[in-house]
């Protein structure tokens, strides 16, 4: 099959699947129109003799598993760069502006550089950035996580109410009994534990993940081994 | 016939000047235009013809002082071709010049030509440095320039940079060498601190505007704010929400008070939200402000103060900040929303409901920045609400998430496409997208004229039929006649560049990633797209042979970008030889291409054409390929 890039994006093959016949007319008009340049480039050994084709037209005669195999070696040696931003991403994909990342991580200020002369040393910063009280949180049978900000709730029933509302359009079942969900999170150790038993500022501090259940079985939800297995299938790290 | 002799003349120059100073290429009509001042032409040849001969009679004074109603660069640069004398006027009486990119012509040849300027406007790095893909250190100093316009005009007004390294000496140097100095902005600027800033702050006594954008500025504290002497009443518009540290707050109320003119006023996100409401009453006249942090723990007098002194600010009409912003405290901004053309939410994590409620209160907005928590309810609620909309940019709140976190889709675009007829520019970020949602937009809207889609999954087809997008972008081009800037993502095939070579003729800027399958795609951009000045690529498997057989093409565009494509390292060697009005410059940071066979293909390539020759200030990872590198031994 294809040669896959490392992320596992296929590459598409014009040649494979249904292409129109006005484009592959183009195309054999296209390559038989610049046959008589195509040596032009075709020999990169004597550089001597090579011109530029000035009026001509780029040929389509080399190999295309050639091509392929060296692009795939550039694109895979540039592609990723460890501990650039996440594990797999690609560097400088999405298009998102360097400072408005930084901004949109919490992250107060731009990292600091010592690249110019005239730039003293950094300052000892100031202002801690404070815990990121944003979390995401998911809910049993909707596809869509959500991220929230738990300083704009003042207590578990707030921020239960809140979430149910919250998920409440992407899904048909009736959600007016609030006593039929339950409320589970994953604290800084990366357990997954029932909600409410902590005070509410102390929750607020250890939770990193939040999920939202339909207690069909309360029994389930409370038998906490299995409950661990069950939310880490339903939330995948990134 | 005499007009046309001209005309004649001039096109060898055109292509040497409008490269060297305006990279902008002159558009022969223009000519007409700036002729035509008086009245309309109705028989262009015959009346055009006796008026240039007219021209020749009048006194250079009287020629001057017309062509010093014309603003536009492109005219101004037509004008300088007519003849010489006009040539000679012109560079005497030209007050403004753009130069968009500051390695395609040296600074010593422009104060050289024009030696009574007064604004200048540079750019630097290329564009995709906003996204980490120019390493750091590739170039784009100010130095040089600041040093030669310091030297040949004393009275100098405006310097407006974009990308390019800053220091702190530089802005010292602009505080001490222009007398008249009205305004700074430095938009994607790096290498200065606030003690620069102080400089200016402390020398530029008619200073009006002082812009710092998204730059990022080395913090030394916020006492810079503090130079600003008394007796300085003159700012009209001061943007600092770049900056992370406090702003010494005493000085920026006293600043803000005693300048009777201020229109323009963003603040950090360090501003606390309770210290609003007295700077608003200080300035009552402010057309725009940025809030710093909208987010506070405010008594109920605190806030009722905030929602009196937002009223009290009748003229505003643009509103952005808004960190970390509460929701319960937005309704402090209802009362305005009914004035407001331009609303900044792109840092505003609030929830679909609470974005909706504000933006439907805004029937006049022409221009929303948001991020995509808005969901296609809200969308579609702006589309109901906001006939007048322009302009909408959607971020994503999750970039790198594989999981949508929110119900945004290709059905909001088309919402607001169908309900918005102004609408013609457009950048959005969305998981998923359909031809058939892309053909409904560009019928929709055939009034576009920037159109950027993100689809965030590289290669994603149409989610509907997996199909590639090509005839979705290819309705695009079609339908959008004035087509300007396009930035394309998803999956696509070499057809999409097909159907741009052949309708977007007046595409000038082309954002190209994850697309394509071989050379006749690249070949069919620069083949095709006549009025295309700024092409970027990057994982595109786009070869030599396009771009060698299309060499002549790169010297009317200003620049083209290709990272990790299938350009060899040979095939840069032999298009900077043959090529010498191009600068083909390799970036690797692996090392010297010699090092590897010809044939394999470069890191990185920046080609721009340039009056100028190869740059001074290379770092050790860019190689220029200019005839020596060309013919030595590898």
């Amino acid at each position: 099959m294809d040669l896959q890039l490392g992320l596992a994006l296929p590459i598409h093959h014009p040649a494979i699947g249904s292409e129109p016949n006005d484009q592959e007319g183009l195309h054999k008009k296209w390559v038989n129109s610049k046959r008589c340049h195509g040596e032009a480039f075709g020999e990169r050994s004597s550089r001597k003799s090579q011109s530029l084709a000035w009026s001509g037209r780029p040929n389509e005669d080399d190999d295309p598993s050639e091509r392929r195999s060296k692009l795939s070696c550039s694109m895979n040696k540039f592609r990723y760069r460890e501990g650039a931003e996440g594990d797999d991403q690609v560097v400088g994909w999405p298009p998102i502006k360097s400072w408005r990342k930084k901004f949109m991580h919490g992250l107060q200020r731009p990292p600091r550089r010592d690249l110019y002369h005239n730039v003293r040393p950094a300052e000892k910063e100031d202002g801690k950035p404070g815990h990121n009280t944003f979390v995401k949180v998911k809910m049993e049978g909707v596809a869509i996580v959500r991220k929230i900000d738990l300083r704009i709730y003042q207590s578990y029933n707030s921020l239960k109410g809140a979430l149910i509302a919250m998920f409440s359009r992407y899904n048909r079942d009736d959600f007016k009994d609030h006593a039929s969900y339950t409320l589970t999170y994953q604290d800084k150790e990366g357990d997954w534990l029932l909600a409410g038993d902590l005070p509410w500022l102390n929750f607020v501090e250890s939770v990193r993940r939040l999920e939202i259940q339909r207690s069909r079985d309360g029994n389930q939800i409370r038998a906490g081994q299995n409950h661990t297995m069950s939310s880490s299938n339903i939330l995948r790290p990134y | 016939m005499y007009f046309c002799h001209f005309m004649q003349l001039t096109d060898n120059q055109r292509l040497a000047l409008s490269s060297s100073v305006c990279p902008s290429r002159s558009n022969p009509t223009s000519l007409s235009l700036s002729l035509s001042l008086s009245q309309p032409i109705k028989k262009p040849s015959s009346i055009l013809c006796s008026r240039v001969f007219m021209a020749h009679l009048f006194p250079e004074e009287v020629l001057e002082h017309v062509f010093s109603f014309i603003g536009s660069d492109r005219d101004r640069n037509a004008i300088s071709l007519v003849c010489k004398s006009w040539y000679e006027i012109e560079r005497w009486c030209r007050r403004r010049v753009f130069v968009g990119n500051c390695y395609a012509v040296s600074p010593a040849a422009v104060v050289r030509r024009f030696p009574e300027v007064r604004s200048v406007e540079l750019k630097g790095k290329p564009h995709f440095a906003d996204f980490n893909l120019v390493p750091e250190g590739w170039g784009g100093y100010v130095s040089p320039w600041i040093a030669a316009m310091a030297r040949a005009y004393p009275w100098l007004e405006e310097i407006r940079l974009k990308r390019m390294v800053v220091t702190d000496d530089n802005l010292e140097l602009i505080a001490r060498s222009f007398k008249n100095f009205k305004v700074l902005v430095l938009s994607f600027c790096e290498g200065f601190s606030t003690g620069g800033l102080a400089a200016v702050a402390a020398n530029c006594r008619n200073l009006r505007e002082l812009d710092l954008r998204e730059s990022e500025v080395e913090d030394m504290g916020g006492h810079w704010l503090s130079h600003f002497p008394d007796s300085y009443t003159s700012l009209v518009s001061l943007n600092i929400s770049c900056l992370g540290s406090e702003v010494s707050f005493s000085a920026l109320e006293r600043l803000v008070g005693r300048c009777p003119n201020l229109r323009s006023l963003r603040l950090n996100r360090t501003v606390p939200l309770d210290r609003l409401a007295n700077l608003l009453r200080r300035a009552p006249q402010l057309a725009e402000l940025g809030t710093g942090v909208y987010s506070a723990e405010l008594r109920s007098d605190d806030f009722s103060n905030l929602v009196g002194a937002l009223a009290g600010c009748r003229e505003l009409r643009s509103l952005s900040g808004f960190w970390d912003v509460v929701p319960a405290y937005l309704p402090a901004v209802y009362p305005l929303c009914s004035g407001l053309t331009s609303l900044n939410l792109s840092y505003a994590t609030i929830q679909s409901s609470e974005l909706t409620k504000l933006i439907s209160q805004c029937h006049r907005l022409q221009r929303l920045l948001v991020l995509d928590y808005i969901e296609d309810s809200g969308l579609e609620a702006l589309a109901a609400s906001c006939k007048d909309l322009r302009e909408l940019r959607v971020f994503p709140s999750e970039p790198f998430n594989r999981e949508p976190n929110v119900s945004l889709t290709e059905q909001g675009l088309v919402s607001v496409s169908e309900g918005c007829p102004k609408l013609q520019s457009v950048l959005y970020f969305c998981r998923q997208m359909s031809n058939a949602a892309l053909v409904t937009i560009a019928r929709n809207r055939p009034n576009m004229t920037r159109f950027r889609l993100c689809i965030i999954e590289p290669r994603c087809p149409d989610y509907l039929t997996l199909e590639p997008l090509d005839t979705g972008f290819g309705a695009i081009v079609q339908q959008c006649k004035d087509l300007k800037r396009l930035s394309l993502s998803g999956l696509l095939t070499d057809r999409v560049f097909e159907y741009i070579g052949t309708y977007a003729k007046k595409l000038e800027m082309l954002s190209v990633a994850f697309a394509g399958d071989s050379d006749l795609g690249l070949h069919h951009v620069l083949s095709g797209c006549d009025s295309l000045r700024k092409l970027e690529i990057r994982d595109c498997p786009f070869g030599d042979k396009a771009l060698l057989a299309n060499a002549a093409k790169l010297e009317t565009m200003r620049s083209l970008w290709m990272s990790s494509c299938s350009v060899s390292f040979g095939a840069c060697k032999l298009l900077g030889q043959k090529m010498p009005r191009l600068n083909v410059e390799v970036i690797d940071e692996e090392g010297h291409p010699d090092s590897r066979p010809e044939s394999c293909p470069v890191e990185k390539l920046y080609i721009y054409r340039t009056v100028a020759g190869p740059r001074f200030d290379m770092p050790d990872f860019v190689w220029t390929m200019d005839e020596d590198s060309a013919l030595r031994p590898s």
